[in-house]
């Protein structure tokens, strides 16, 4: 019998569907309209749909894999629960004073985000302990009885308990968790201790309100989920992708829903892990462009970088600092704001910029015709000939050339610009934005950007991937198929894995192998029970956050096999010889946290390019800007599904398919592989 | 023949110069130690071309150091002239009068060599973690108290390290480990923007930038003259008060008048107080700063800083003001003065660019303490303690709540702090009632507890505080009716304490700060009553100030109005 596994990605429009038979390697790929009202339903109807061509198909599935945007729409929409925050006594406003800082040195106007816990339901309560864990004041149970009952008898659906240290002893946040079942039973309690036992009060809190303020919400739809595909006739655990690009099952995700938060992206650069493999484990550059923002994640030796923090719900033109910080672990990813809809104008200085404003999907680009006006990246493109008015989105959606051109004229005027030359500066402009903040990111990880392979995917990815590998100096492309759906791709072959972590503070002098040696199997052992596996199946990855004594910043350090101080020692200088260059012997170094990641053996995957359509595979000529040789030349126009492996052919040349656009200049190649990726090589 | 730039090719090159600044800043955030550098962002890193001009710097840089850069590139050129400098050089000074203006910010320079000629330079300003002396204090009575000098000299020769200077440097100040390793992390700062202004010439094949700069240069005075052309003509005076800092003898006067003219600003200081015995003096480069500030600020927020901005804007200081003090007058806490700056200056725009400007703000001064000692097994420890007030009422918004401004500094999270050092916060809360009253209400200060412990937690003998911060005697202004923001307080065991006075905190003594809140703006009554309700809902104001200061009867029992009678 045919064993099928099945990725779900609900995003903000669409819920993507990718079906893999895991013996054959046959692949389906379907899309439905999201539900906003009832998510739950657009993914019974896509797996119903794929059902309906594949009879008996539910009860084969082996695995299925769910990403959502559910967490973080609620964040950014303030559609969570009725949060309420217990802090210990003093310290209520830590999670609304945050650090303190502006993000912005000039504008003497920038807001910030309000809590997503009112104060009026932030209570205190009285209990200490201390940097070492010891306990200076005992917790004050029948005053902290009193505020949860309270708080209950408020509305509040979901608390967040965080206390000073907690990481260093979690004894009191444990005794309120008791404290709430036993007044409140259905109040869900998150605990800092739990969610993120590690220092620095402002964040731990911040995530730990975040977890509470999704927590209802997730254990609502996952058991519905969970029972509906029951009835459906599913019999396997249902997964659910993590922001780490670990899946993990829906109960651990019920548990620590604010990880789910970037379930997308993680899953866009999971597949990125994947292709990666099959590309002879080529280091890549990930590039997700799509219409408000584009992403970027760097893969080296087939593994994405991590992160162990990120911030969401941006409530300022996307700049950093402007939105809610949340340390979970997370595929490292750089969010920049440009995309097809980011909005070109004139600044005051009489220069043509570009973004971070965008006109989004409503009104959109001016050549949507849905009444936008405004010059985009998108009309840009469409008047550089680089999109087909009469193939977006397959065609379903004609766009309007003349509307392009009239938005980007009005732009053009003032910077004593013709059409053509302001739509290829806004091309530039846009190009020129992700190429810096690239180069930023990729410094901050020490690596030689010269080494990278641009992997484009996402609807405006291939459009501008050869502006940006260009402008990089990157010598490949390579554009997968599948763009449209590539997160969905990313949960098929993502690991069950599950990161933890726990401060241990101390000097690398004073550190003890035992010790650490005993703190990381008890973080193994937490690791084991989510997985839920048998120990022989499990794998563990143990790294240290480690520091000169002093720093602010910890760099990342894989555990050497022995612990001891000079084993430890040697290890963080090979680390921060690597990133800086250089290292200090007469300078203490310290240990901050430990950090484990458990996993399981990726599930043995393949998958298939299917044979090409019938056809002819070169679908016409279209004049489009040549980024080479600066001037507007015909393009030979590639229809995608027709190109079969093999297939070579030199630029200028353009690859359309029903999701996305590929451009290629003249100065270079492509070619077709056998999985059906497009390579790009550029001279 | 001078190459030109097209709105298009101006604006991606002027942007790649700033990334290089910015991977330099990447660089020294991530190698250094001091949590001046990586907490609160006062560094900067910059590029200069030939002739020393100012031409991009890193985003976040302090507005304390904008004024500062383009004459210590000048002053460093004028005592070493290119035909003195040679490959792999790196030059160094701390001079408060050639470059920032106290001795702990140390500046670090070096020219960029193309091809055996001078292109440019690249320089890297820290605020550093000690630099000797005193410490933080206000007492010193002249410069020399207040730590070791670095006259301009090279740090390298040629590429190597001088031994002498590091020893010297070692040999005078405090955790000379970290303060070395800062130094080091800016010469590796300017190596990245060396490097990477080398690798943008190459890809265009340049032989210097000096056109680019001149564009770039050309177009920001452009716009700043633009912007102030469309200032209603005027002269705009204002003044204010900065209370008697401990020691001192009276309050000490800012004074400005701001003439705005067809294309040029003139900021005039004159009338501001002389410069006095404690350590609160400017010099004349922090002073241009923080002008420069609030006039971008209000102006044209959004343009990248460089020679150009400065152009049309003219600073005069009477020589031997405390804006502008004669050498060798103290300068150590500086910022307690010249952060009212932007405040004045706002204040007297306040009827020219009403929509632009702010209330007062509580995070002014900025609110800082060094504090070192021992612990009980004899190792020292030195730590910062910093907490900002509230914000002043925008025309549009509520201020922010405990944001620093006009400098940029992110506190020390508590769990950190008490981890590397023996002390206890017992409180960090925000603080009612303390942003003023106004259709637009001030945010809120907060409210500090730190216990320095007696058991075997606490140190092993008294700890010493320099903590400075301001506005305990005049009130933080509101603007266009709004009222002022609650005042400061600092005390020691429940006893009132004078800012600027060096504490000696005994183990078993309680600190307590209350750092002020903003000051509002327009009327009270004007502030719809479910507003005050909602604040008086969350706590931000009590229900004897909605009654008192807003005519907002609220029963603070439910957060509800009372039912109207009958």
């Amino acid at each position: 019998m045919a064993r099928y596994a099945l990725g779900c990605d609900i995003g903000g429009t669409f819920t993507d569907f990718i079906l893999v038979d895991l013996d054959t390697g046959e692949t389906f790929v379907d899309k439905c309209l999201t539900t906003p009202d009832d998510p739950t339903r657009a993914v019974m109807e896509g797996v119903a749909r794929l059902a309906g061509r594949r009879p008996g198909l539910v009860a084969t599935l082996e695995r299925v894999v769910h990403g959502t945007t559910l967490m973080i729409n609620a964040i950014i929409e303030r559609k969570g629960a009725a949060t309420a925050l217990v802090t210990t006594e003093g310290f209520r406003d830590i999670v609304e004073i945050g650090r303190e800082k502006r993000y912005d040195v000039y504008d003497i106007w920038a807001l910030f985000p309000r809590p997503l816990a009112p104060r009026r339901w932030r209570r205190e309560v009285a209990e200490r302990v201390y940097s070492d864990g010891r306990v200076l004041r005992p917790l004050d149970e029948e005053g902290a009885r009193r505020e949860l009952r309270t708080l209950a008898a408020d509305g509040v659906e979901s608390i967040a308990v965080s206390l000073l240290h907690a990481y260093a002893n979690p004894v009191h946040e444990q005794a309120l968790e008791t404290l709430a079942r036993e007044v409140a039973p259905g109040l869900f309690v998150s605990l800092s201790s739990d969610v993120l036992p590690e220092i620095r009060e402002f964040e731990r809190t911040s995530t730990t309100v975040a977890n509470a303020y999704v927590k209802p919400i997730a254990a609502r739809y996952l058991a519905t989920l969970i029972e509906d595909l029951r009835r459906a006739g599913f019999r396997r655990r249902l997964h659910v992708m993590l922001s780490s690009g670990g899946v993990t099952s829906a109960e651990t995700a019920q548990r620590y829903p604010v990880r789910v938060v970037e379930s997308g992206p993680a899953g866009g650069a999971t597949a990125g892990e994947f292709l990666a493999r099959g590309l002879g484990a080529a280091d890549l550059l990930a590039f997700d462009m799509g219409g408000t923002t584009a992403k970027c994640c760097v893969i080296i030796a087939g593994r994405a970088s991590k992160t162990a923090e990120c911030e969401v719900a941006r409530i300022h033109r996307f700049k950093k600092g402007s939105g809610i910080p949340l340390k979970i672990p997370m595929v490292d990813l750089l969010e920049i704001g440009a995309g097809g809809g980011s909005i070109a104008h004139v600044s005051s200085l009489g220069l043509l910029e570009v973004g971070p404003d965008s006109a989004g999907a409503a009104p959109g680009p001016a050549c949507y015709g849905r009444g936008g006006a405004a010059a985009t990246v998108t009309d840009a493109d469409l008047v550089l000939g680089y999109l087909n008015p009469d193939f977006f989105l397959g065609g379903e959606m004609g766009l309007d050339r003349d509307a392009a051109a009239r938005a980007i004229g009005a732009l053009a005027r003032p910077l004593d610009l013709d059409i053509l030359a302001a739509a290829r500066g806004i091309h530039e402009v846009v190009t020129a934005t992700m190429a810096a903040s690239t180069k930023i990111h990729v410094a901050e990880k020490g690596r030689d950007m010269k080494t990278l392979t641009l992997l484009a995917f996402g609807g405006a990815g291939p459009v501008h991937a050869y502006g940006l590998a260009r402008s990089l100096k990157l010598p490949r492309i390579v554009v997968p198929r599948a763009a449209g759906v590539i997160a969905s791709l990313g949960f098929l072959v993502a690991p069950i894995a599950f990161d933890l972590v726990r401060t241990y503070k101390i000097t690398v002098t004073l550190a003890r192998a035992e010790a650490m040696g005993a703190a990381f199997e008890a973080l193994e052992r937490d690791g084991l029970a989510i997985l839920e596996a048998p120990a022989a199946q499990a794998r563990y990855i143990r790294t240290l956050d480690m520091r000169y004594v002093g720093q602010g910043y910890e760099v990342s350090v894989a555990a050497p096999p022995t612990l001891d101080p000079a084993a430890l020692r040697k290890a963080f200088n090979a680390v921060y010889q690597a990133l800086y260059g250089r290292t200090y012997d007469d300078v203490e170094i310290e240990i901050l946290n430990l950090r484990v990641v458990a996993s399981l053996p990726p599930m043995p995957f393949t998958w298939r390019a299917p044979a090409p359509a019938g056809g002819t595979a070169v679908k016409g000529q279209r004049d489009a800007w040549c980024l080479d040789t600066g001037r507007m030349v015909p393009h030979t126009v590639y229809g995608r599904a027709a190109l079969a492996a093999g297939f070579t052919a030199p630029g200028p040349a353009i690859v359309e398919e029903r999701e996305s656009t590929t451009i290629i200049g003249s100065h270079a190649t492509f070619a077709v592989d056998e999985a059906g990726s497009l390579h790009v090589r550029l001279a | 023949m001078a190459r030109t730039f097209d709105a298009v090719s101006l604006e991606i090159l002027w942007n790649r110069l700033i990334n290089i600044t910015d991977e330099a800043a990447t660089a020294l955030v991530r190698t250094s130690f001091s949590p001046v550098i990586r907490e609160f962002h006062d560094y900067a890193c910059a590029l200069f071309d030939r002739r020393g001009r100012l031409v991009a710097h890193s985003t976040f840089t302090t507005p304390g150091l904008l004024g500062i850069l383009p004459p210590v590139a000048k002053n460093l050129c004028a005592a070493f002239p290119p035909e003195t400098l040679e490959p792999g050089d790196v030059l160094i000074t701390n001079d408060p009068w050639l470059a920032s203006g106290h001795l702990i910010d140390i500046t670090v320079g070096a020219p960029i060599f193309r091809a055996g000629a001078i292109v440019g330079y690249c320089i890297c300003v820290v605020h550093h973690l000690d630099i000797g002396g005193r410490m933080a204090t206000l007492e010193s009575r002249d410069i020399y108290e207040e730590g070791l000098k670095i006259p301009p000299s090279k740090l390298y020769r040629a590429g190597r390290e001088s031994e002498d200077i590091v020893n010297f440097v070692r040999a005078n100040v405090r955790a000379a480990d970290k303060v070395v390793g800062d130094l080091r992390a800016q010469v590796a700062a300017n190596h990245v923007a060396m490097q990477r202004l080398a690798e943008f010439l190459e890809d265009l094949g340049w032989d210097d930038y000096e056109d680019l700069a001149e564009a770039i240069i050309g177009r920001t005075d452009a716009a700043m003259r633009e912007a102030i052309e469309k200032l209603p003509r005027g002269r705009y005076a204002h003044e204010l008060f900065v209370e008697r800092v401990h020691q001192s003898p009276e309050p000490i006067r800012l004074a400005v008048a701001v003439a705005t003219g067809p294309d040029e600003i003139t900021v005039d200081f004159t009338g501001t107080s002389e410069q006095v015995a404690q350590a609160l003096n400017a010099t004349l480069p922090i002073t241009k700063s923080y002008t420069m500030y609030a006039l971008k600020c209000l102006l044209n927020p959004a343009i990248p800083n460089n020679e150009g901005a400065f152009l049309p804007v003219r600073v005069e200081v009477p020589e031997g003001s405390i804006l502008n003090a004669r050498w060798p007058a103290p300068t150590w806490g500086r910022t307690i003065i010249i952060h009212y700056i932007p405040e004045v200056i706002f204040f007297a725009l306040a009827e020219a660019v009403p929509d632009k400007v702010i209330g007062g703000s509580g995070s002014i001064p900025l609110w800082y303490g060094n504090m070192a000692g021992q612990r009980r097994d004899g190792r020292r420890f030195l730590t910062v303690i910093a907490h900002q007030g509230g914000l002043g009422a925008t025309a549009a918004h509520d201020g922010v709540s405990c944001l620093s401004f006009p400098g940029n500094v992110s506190n020390i999270p508590v769990e950190i702090a008490e981890s590397d050092a023996p002390i206890l916060y017992e409180r960090k809360a925000l603080w009612p009632d303390s942003g003023g009253a106004g259709r637009h209400r001030g945010g809120l200060g907060q409210r500090i507890a730190i216990r320095i412990p007696e058991d075997d937690i606490g140190p092993g003998g008294p700890v010493v505080l320099g903590l400075r911060g301001g506005r305990s005697d005049y009130p933080i202004p509101g603007l266009f009716g709004g009222r002022p923001g609650a005042r400061a307080e600092i005390r020691q065991n429940g006893e009132v304490m004078r800012s600027g006075r060096q504490l000696i905190l005994e183990p078993g003594d309680l600190l307590e700060c209350d750092i002020p809140g903003g000051g509002g703006r327009g009327a009270p009554g004007e502030r719809p009553v479910e507003q005050v309700v909602e604040d008086v809902r969350e706590g931000y104001v009590t229900a004897e100030a909605a009654a008192g200061e807003y005519g907002v009867i609220v029963d603070s029992g439910t957060g509800r109005r009372p039912e109207p009678a009958g």
